[in-house]
């Protein structure tokens, strides 16, 4: 490892939660969206986050370069079914499938990733202030 | 004593490049180092200039590769700063003994 690559490690978990971010953003957005040909409602996503490695030739083996996204996957749980009989898209009984966002759930995973994010950068401004006080050791 | 300090200052340095991952063997001379040194700060600056750029076009959507690649820039700037100021101090010590 460079002796300025321990930041990138928390680089790579800035840019993660920032993903994490604009898919809990998309979720919220949508949380009421229905398609307006074939009447199929959005499917909540969730992002999965596994540990990122790099080989480190000094030490012959895997090491840990932080975090990145593997895979943006959608959740399979069931739709929300609200009684509206009047809606084009209402099937037999008259109900109406709707997304499967609880807009807690995500204010939740909004707050979560925030303060992942903030808990990344005092690490990342600790990292930064140990190197440079490595420079006032005095010769 | 002066030559002990200038081994001193020459290993530290010689250790900083040898954590650059230099893949070949650098000979232990004050050129090399400090050539090393300035050659890495060029290298963070120029990631630096182009993650801002990135930034500003609007192809990179991330705001901290850019302030990430700028601080690995300034302190790669200072360190070689150092390095500089440490190795002239070693030469003045030694040019200024009485022969």
């Amino acid at each position: 490892m460079g002796f300025l690559s321990s930041i990138d490690i928390s680089g790579s978990a800035l840019t993660a939660q920032r993903l994490r971010m604009d898919v809990i953003s998309a979720n919220i957005a949508n949380a009421e969206t229905v398609d307006p040909v074939t009447g199929e409602p959005y499917r909540r996503r969730v992002v999965e986050l596994s540990e990122r490695k790099s080989f480190s030739a000094e030490l012959n083996q895997a090491m840990s370069a932080g975090v990145k996204v593997s895979r943006i996957v959608e959740d399979a749980s069931d739709f929300e079914l609200i009684y509206d009989p009047d809606s084009p898209f209402a099937d037999a009984n008259g109900y109406v499938r709707m997304p499967n966002v609880d807009e807690v759930e995500e204010l939740i995973d909004l707050i979560s990733a925030t303060r992942s994010y903030e808990a990344n950068v005092t690490a990342l401004n600790a990292t930064k202030s140990m190197a440079l006080k490595a420079l006032e050791i005095r010769g | 004593m002066s030559v002990e300090s200038i081994k001193g200052v020459m290993s530290s340095a010689q250790a900083f490049s040898q954590t650059q991952g230099a893949t070949q063997k650098s000979q232990a001379n004050f050129s090399n180092i400090l050539s090393e040194a300035i050659d890495y700060v060029k290298q963070t600056e120029a990631e630096a200039a182009k993650a801002n750029a990135a930034l500003l076009t609007g192809e990179s959507t991330d705001l901290h590769t850019a302030l990430i690649a700028a601080q690995k820039a300034e302190i790669a700037i200072s360190y070689t700063v150092e390095i500089r100021n440490r190795v002239l101090e070693a030469y003045n010590n030694i040019m200024n003994m009485q022969v």
